[in-house]
């Protein structure tokens, strides 16, 4: 019996590497970016990309879908941008008796993959129409319900430097993405190489490496494992650490966060450590797992004050004070 | 629930087995040196309260039985606390959180250990149960929990020493209080026979014989608070009567220096006299005149000659100012005789006032010496009579004195009215000071056109100066029998001529000031 659990652990350790061999070929840098992107869509989760321009984040998803043969459709959002145009809309059509009747037409949302581009230039109303497919996996027009295919994975992504004439996402509909990712720009020797590949005649491709039935085994497989209650106590101090009122909050926290973390960060922490327990070899969790994937799961969940904002403090430097005072339980 | 009540199958079982025999081995040491720890803290606290109570005994006083009592029973209690502490069980969860952190295991016992407690046994736990007991196997309980001295045990053994030390060092910190005072009554007596000592080696008089009485009071431990109190005023008393003969002696040799001024082969011995060094005047008046007995009064002189000594006084004063150009052995025999007497006085004050000082040293005045030794002066003596009276002890200052910035010397009358507490009268006065009628008697006027020299230089002269005057003046006066009793002692004890001679120098003073 356990010598399934093994194979099916080793399965998941390979086809993982795979892919993040594969998106290698073409996306230069960012490892981590890569295997945390992997982590969300393994955990059943969505990602939103922050970086500036050109950095790759486009990039990025195609070479993904490209490598798992998903299906992937990518939506620019405007402030323009409606609701019917990312879910669809029904349209008239005629029988072959000459009767007309409505058509649910799919928009870009029915697909795998879900390119989300400058999510935050579209109007609260359309972001809220693909955060609500994002949450519930389905979509409701004119009555009916579409469900969306499995994998469902959306990649938002959104530039923090031209924020004129943009919709900063809400808190509530930020708390949906199960990581929040910073794409760094590349240092010399990555921009050597990326001008190298992208310059030539023949673009590096990639190849499938990984089937959409693959994904939804990997996907139960993170959700099998195990998390002793240590290690979710670990989980559970660290959300609480992020609360200003919460008597287990950090000074750092009390000072500067206005919102803590919702439960929502909580299940990220668990759910991120399982993807990451398994690509190092484990069939448990460990709160070294939990803490390798505490920045992307929280730093975009907590909320913070105006003093903080005056000081120029950033979430990540209040998140890395509480991974290095809070303490790991000891039994 | 503990992790020893939850059903297993076989395979699990043993996995189960493997790991709970590895932390309960674990636990097992880390229970062993906790206690370790903890009985050697606990013992470094006890050490510690025994120490800090061997050092503070002393100082406070502490020692009765009920304190003794009442500590033994706290550390007591204090020690089956850290007992109970070091023997509770350490529970595998703990073992295996710290198997965890000592081998780097990732959380993997910790968990292995949870979920063999609560977890539903799916297929992912029974893995992971069977990888940790793998891991398990392969540690080493002795290695990975090595049995080690406490860090604390360092301090505890300081402690110890430092104990033994001070029982061993501080004989008085292991003696009850009564011991500790028993000793001191012991360090006091061996004082009190050192004094009696000397007292013994004084030639007999009624000083003598008030001090004998007083330290017989403060030896008797039994004294109450009034007797050591009035042994304290008859000691105070015998000195202030030494003062007061010593004030006379002064006197009569201040008297015979004047009358030897008038003839010059006794002039030198008059300036040593004047200058208190009155050894050296017998020497000089021996050696200019080899006939005189060397040792005319060898022996002691009781109190009582004292009138003899003043009839020798008057004749000898009374010769050598108005006899002819020989003098008679037998003048030169009673200024001689005078004299010794006089400075036989002189010691013996010395020797009283110093023994007197010395009494208060002893433990049992200690509690009396504070209203005593207070050196706040008592200001109903006016301070031009010269006679400042201190609550220390009734110091007696007679004679005005100048402080002498070169002179080392012990002056003859620089030691009268020393303080009999604990501020003695030259700290009062300040340095090695020289009587003012001395002083003034040096002082002399340069004549315009001569060159310079020491005094006595024939280019010098002496010429009077007020207060040389007004002493001419007075003692003409003091010629006459009328004023024979007069003229040694006043109505407040205070000699006329000193005070008068006091009167004139601060008028002096005051003048020179003025202008």
């Amino acid at each position: 019996m356990n010598t399934v659990v093994d194979r099916q652990i080793q399965a998941f350790r390979d086809q993982f590497q795979r892919v993040r061999d594969e998106i290698a070929r073409v996306i230069v840098g960012n490892e981590d970016v890569v295997a945390n992107v992997m982590t969300c869509l393994l955990a059943r989760g969505h990602v939103l990309l922050e970086g500036i321009p050109g950095v790759g984040k486009t990039k990025l998803v195609q070479t993904m879908a490209d490598a798992m043969h998903l299906r992937f459709s990518r939506i620019q959002f405007t402030p323009d941008l409606m609701p019917g145009d990312i879910i669809g809309t029904n349209i008239v059509r005629e029988d072959d008796a000459g009767r007309k009747f409505f058509e649910f037409q799919r928009g870009p949302i029915f697909a795998n993959m879900v390119l989300a581009d400058e999510i935050n230039r579209a109007t609260p109303k359309t972001q809220s129409a693909l955060l609500e497919a994002m949450q519930e996996n389905s979509v409701s027009a004119s009555g009916s319900t579409h469900s969306l295919d499995q994998p469902f994975f959306v990649l938002a992504t959104q530039n923090p430097i031209e924020m004129e004439g943009t919709y900063p996402l809400p808190e509530a509909q930020m708390d949906r993405f199960l990581f929040k990712l910073k794409l760094d720009f590349p240092d010399v020797d990555q921009l050597y190489t990326i001008v190298d590949r992208t310059t030539q005649r023949n673009e590096p491709q990639v190849e499938r490496v990984l089937e959409q039935e693959q994904i939804l085994d990997m996907r139960e497989t993170v959700r099998a494992i195990p998390v002793a209650r240590p290690v979710q106590e670990y989980a559970i101090r660290l959300t609480l650490a992020t609360h200003p009122e919460s008597s287990g909050g950090h000074e750092m926290a009390k000072k500067y966060v206005r919102f803590g973390s919702s439960p929502r960060g909580t299940q990220a922490l668990i759910l991120g450590a399982k993807v990451h327990a398994l690509m190092n070899d484990r069939v448990y969790v460990s709160c070294e797992d939990v803490h390798a994937v505490t920045l992307p799961a929280l730093r975009h969940r907590v909320l913070l004050n105006f003093e903080a904002e005056a000081e120029r403090i950033d979430p990540d430097q209040i998140l890395q004070r509480i991974l290095e005072t809070v303490p790991e339980p000891k039994e | 629930m503990p992790c020893s009540t939850v059903r297993y199958n076989v395979t699990l079982m043993k996995d189960r087995e493997v790991i709970l025999a590895v932390l309960s081995r674990v636990a097992r040491r880390i229970s062993v040196n906790r206690a370790l720890g903890e009985i050697v803290f606990a013992a470094g606290v006890v050490l510690f309260a025994l120490v800090a109570f061997q050092l503070a005994r002393p100082a406070t006083g502490l020692g009765g039985m009920s304190l003794m009592a009442g500590l033994g029973l706290g550390l007591a209690s204090f020690a089956i606390y850290s007992v109970w502490r070091a023997s509770r069980r350490v529970p595998l969860t703990q073992a295996a959180g710290e198997v965890d952190a000592r081998a780097q295991l990732r959380d993997e016992l910790k968990s292995a250990c949870w979920f063999l407690s609560n977890a539903e046994q799916t297929p992912f736990v029974q893995a992971q149960v069977a990888r940790a007991a793998r891991t398990a196997q392969g540690i080493d309980p002795v290695a990975l929990v090595p049995a080690r001295a406490p860090r604390s045990l360092a301090v505890v053994t300081a402690l110890a020493i430092l104990l033994a030390a001070t029982a061993w060092v501080m004989p008085r910190l292991s003696h009850s209080w009564e011991t500790l005072a028993r000793a001191d009554t012991a360090v006091e007596m061996q004082d009190a026979g050192s004094l009696r000592a000397r007292l013994q080696q004084l030639p007999a008089g009624a000083e003598v014989q008030q001090i004998e009485q007083a330290l017989a009071v403060l030896e008797r431990p039994a004294a109450t608070a009034e007797e050591v109190e009035q042994a304290a005023r008859e000691v105070r008393d015998a000195a202030e009567r030494a003062d007061m003969r010593a004030t006379v002696a002064r006197e009569a040799l201040d008297r015979l220096a004047g009358a030897m001024q008038g003839r010059a082969e006794l002039e030198h011995v008059a300036r040593a006299l004047e200058q208190g060094r009155v050894q050296e005047a017998m020497a000089l008046l021996r050696e200019a005149h080899g006939d005189l007995p060397g040792d005319a009064g060898g022996e002691a002189r009781s109190p009582a000659a004292q009138e003899d000594l003043q009839t020798a006084l008057e004749h000898a004063a009374r010769e050598l100012a108005d006899g002819g150009m020989d003098l008679d052995r037998e003048t030169l025999q009673r200024a001689l005789r005078v004299m010794q007497d006089s400075d036989q006085t002189l010691q013996m004050r010395r020797e009283v006032t110093e023994i007197a000082r010395e009494m208060q040293e002893f433990h049992a005045w200690s509690a009396l010496r504070s209203p005593y030794s207070s050196g706040d002066p008592d200001q109903s003596s006016p301070p031009e009579s010269g006679n400042i009276e201190l609550r220390s002890g009734g110091t007696s200052q007679q004679g005005v004195r100048l402080r002498l910035d070169d002179d080392g010397s012990q002056q003859d009358g620089s030691g009268v009215g020393a303080g009999f507490g604990d501020t003695p009268t030259r700290e009062l006065m300040g340095a090695p000071t020289a009587r003012l009628d001395v002083e003034l008697q040096l002082e002399a006027v340069q004549v315009q056109g001569t060159g310079g020299g020491d005094a006595g230089d024939e280019s010098w002269f002496l010429a009077p100066t007020r207060e040389q005057a007004a002493t001419a003046e007075f003692a003409a006066v003091r010629e006459g029998r009328s004023y024979k009793r007069a003229e040694i002692m006043g109505p407040p004890s205070i000699p006329l001529r000193q005070r008068q001679l006091v009167k004139d120098y601060f008028i002096n003073l005051h003048e020179s000031q003025d202008q």
